[in-house]
């Protein structure tokens, strides 16, 4: 997948994210905000929903499990997924 | 202190926040305690408020050990199950004292699988367990008036899909989002039911809705409906959904756009019409704007906006009135009949915390509204109305029988409610006992067009110098009789009786109780503040002349 289409699918599931944020905060759908570390604007629980629902929706895509949590330690995780850019490039560099 | 407190046996945070965000009336607060630790929680000295909701959602193997022991294929006796159920049940009774209601999921399985496959409900089946554990704690818990069961595999039901175990091993959360969302849509409807927030009546369109074609075209022998065909069969079950309803109290109408003689003709010829004319409280069928149509109709019944469903196949006419009147839910309707009455039992917003003798016969009673207003169109004055009416009036204390009716009055209603005091059956009974002199009527109301029922309620506690009214409360199916003022005459006349100089009525003012402050400005009473008002107990307040009064069972007081 190209990073635009990746990009478009953490967007997505931003949107699924926001769900559970008050709706006066959401995470806006910008490529650079700071989603997880210093500043950032997920805490843990918003995060995981984040990367389970960008894995469900990388199945309805691919028909394929596709993991991007895997053996990740939690400073490698907050570099991983710090924007929804970094998020995308994982993906993209997926299989 | 927040409005929901959420205790479990997992990461019910997911939960939490679907509840916190949600933008619908009413807008909760959440807390949401430490997960694992539901029997110190609940156990805990002061673990909420009598303002809380308590929200307890549990796995069945957080509960009972030996219920994980049972899945994990030990050989457990149902016995030592319910056992534990029951310590679970004691633990929730005891903390239900110190919340205003007290909502519990039922127990699902939180993994997949096929359990004991064949076996499941066999002796020592899970399938099999874990029903008569549900069972133990529906009974368990059954007759507590501000606890109630939450059907969770209704969460499950909707969710796709509802269990996926990436959830558990990432939040400890065994279920999927998608069952969270449904478990807060569930206790913020179970909120509303509790504060009186019920919707009250459906008001529905003709042609599309209740019936295929154009009946106006065809008359009613050419409008789908029954027969051998799954359209036509659909809009029959809908009509029964709907009549099920009818019997929860919730009224139906009809808003349509239709030559009223003949639409009424399919509700009184056609064979396979579930519904039948006496099913409805009231109808507008004419070629006029259908949002006067509703104003009408919703005026005639002594009912709110914020009462009213509109159920309508026309996207059109559902966006008029969703514009022209927010206050109306107004659901998305699916096109496809088939699925009419799926997206009728689908609605959350006519949960009641209790159904009564009086929300069964409903309908009954607003047929009979609808009798009695053409009758004083046709009088001559409103005296020789009233005099016509033969209004009888039964006074019973409140207790017993009919407290849950009495405190199911307060709850709703809205218009002529003085102080729109919410409040619980344990809490009435502990204000009622508490050491002032405080005396509470139930105001059971018939006249020749039949019985409103238990529809009146009025309370007061004596000073030294003065009568107290708390509790002013007349449902809007008894309006404009004159209850109003046999209500206060008995207030007075309890002054009266006991000594008391002065009688006297403070009114909390609300967006809906403006009929109450009317009522109260017309009353006779004096002013001396802006909504407190003062009768001077020496006289007394006359007793509508054409009222016949007597004492109900309970031998409420001398009259």
């Amino acid at each position: 997948m190209d990073i635009q289409t990746c990009l478009s699918l953490v967007y997505d599931a931003l949107g699924r994210v926001n769900e559970i944020r008050p709706p006066e905060a959401p995470v806006p759908s910008q490529p650079d905000v700071v989603l997880v570390g210093d500043e950032g604007l997920l805490d843990s629980l918003a995060l995981m929903t984040l990367i389970l629902t960008i894995e469900n929706l990388l199945r309805e895509k691919t028909g394929q499990e596709v993991p991007i949590m895997q053996e990740a330690d939690f400073e490698t995780l907050t570099k991983q997924f710090r924007t929804p850019r970094a998020i995308a490039e994982l993906i993209a560099r997926k299989p | 202190m927040a409005d929901v407190f959420v205790v479990s046996d997992f990461n019910a945070e997911l939960a939490s926040r679907f509840i916190r965000v949600d933008p619908n009336s009413p807008v909760l607060s959440v807390e949401t305690a430490p997960y694992g630790q539901v029997f110190q929680t609940l156990s805990a000295e002061r673990p909420g408020s009598e303002a809380m909701t308590l929200f307890v959602w549990t796995r069945p193997e957080g509960i009972a050990p030996s219920y994980a022991a049972l899945t994990e294929g030990e050989p457990v006796s149902i016995e030592r199950l319910l056992d534990a159920v029951d310590i679970f049940a004691e633990t929730v009774k005891r903390a239900a004292q110190r919340f205003r209601t007290v909502l519990v999921a039922s127990w699902t399985r939180s993994e997949s699988g096929r359990g004991f496959g064949l076996l499941d409900w066999s002796g020592g089946g899970q399938a099999r367990a874990l029903a008569r554990m549900n069972l133990r704690l529906a009974d368990r818990l059954e007759g507590h008036s501000n606890v109630r069961l939450l059907d969770s595999q209704r969460w499950l039901d909707v969710a796709r899909p509802p269990r996926d175990a990436r959830y558990w091993y990432a939040i400890k959360f065994p279920f999927t989002e998608s069952v969270a969302q449904a478990a807060a849509r569930d206790v913020k409807a179970a909120v509303r039911a509790f504060a009186g927030q019920a919707r009250k009546l459906v008001i529905l369109d003709l042609d599309g809705t209740l019936w295929g074609g154009v009946i106006g075209e065809t008359g009613w022998q050419g409008v789908q409906l029954g027969g051998h065909d799954a359209a036509g069969e659909a809009y029959v079950d809908f009509q029964k959904a709907l009549k099920t309803l009818s019997a929860r109290g919730v009224a139906l109408g009809v808003v349509s756009k239709n030559t009223e003689a003949v639409a009424l003709e399919a509700f009184d010829q056609h064979p396979e019409m579930a519904l039948r004319r006496p099913d409805l409280a009231g109808w507008r069928i004419n070629w006029r704007d259908k949002a006067e149509n509703l104003v009408e109709l919703v005026r005639d019944l002594n009912l709110g906006l914020q009462s009213v469903v509109f159920i309508d196949d026309n996207p059109a006419e559902r966006g008029r009135i969703a514009e022209a009147f927010p206050e109306v839910l107004v659901p998305d309707w699916p096109k496809d009949p088939c699925r009419f009455a799926d997206a009728l039992r689908q609605l959350d917003c006519f949960d009641q915390p209790s159904l009564t003798a009086e929300d069964r016969s409903r309908v009954k009673m607003y047929v009979q509204e609808r009798e009695r207003t053409e009758s004083q169109r046709a009088a001559g004055s409103i005296e020789d109305w009233l005099n016509g009416l033969g209004v009888r009036v039964s006074i019973d204390a409140v207790g017993g029988a009919n407290l849950a009716r009495a405190v199911q009055l307060a709850n709703k209603t809205n218009q002529m409610n003085l102080r729109t005091r919410r409040i619980t059956e344990p809490e009435f009974l502990r204000w009622l006992s508490e050491g002032r002199r405080r005396q509470t009527l139930a105001i059971q109301v018939a006249d020749r067009f039949g019985d409103a029922g238990l529809t009146g309620l009025i309370s007061w506690e004596l000073a030294d110098d003065v009568l107290e009214i708390i509790d002013f409360v007349l449902s809007c199916r008894a309006m404009g009789r004159q209850i109003e003022n046999l209500m206060v005459h008995l207030a007075v006349e309890a002054a009266r009786a006991q000594g008391s100089p002065r009688v006297a009525a403070h009114l909390f003012p609300t967006s809906r109780n403006g009929p109450c402050r009317e009522f109260w400005k017309g009353s006779g009473f004096d002013e001396p503040e802006t909504d407190r008002f003062i009768w001077d107990a020496a006289k007394p307040y006359p007793k509508p002349a054409f009222i016949a009064v007597a004492a109900g069972a309970n031998g409420a007081m001398s009259l």
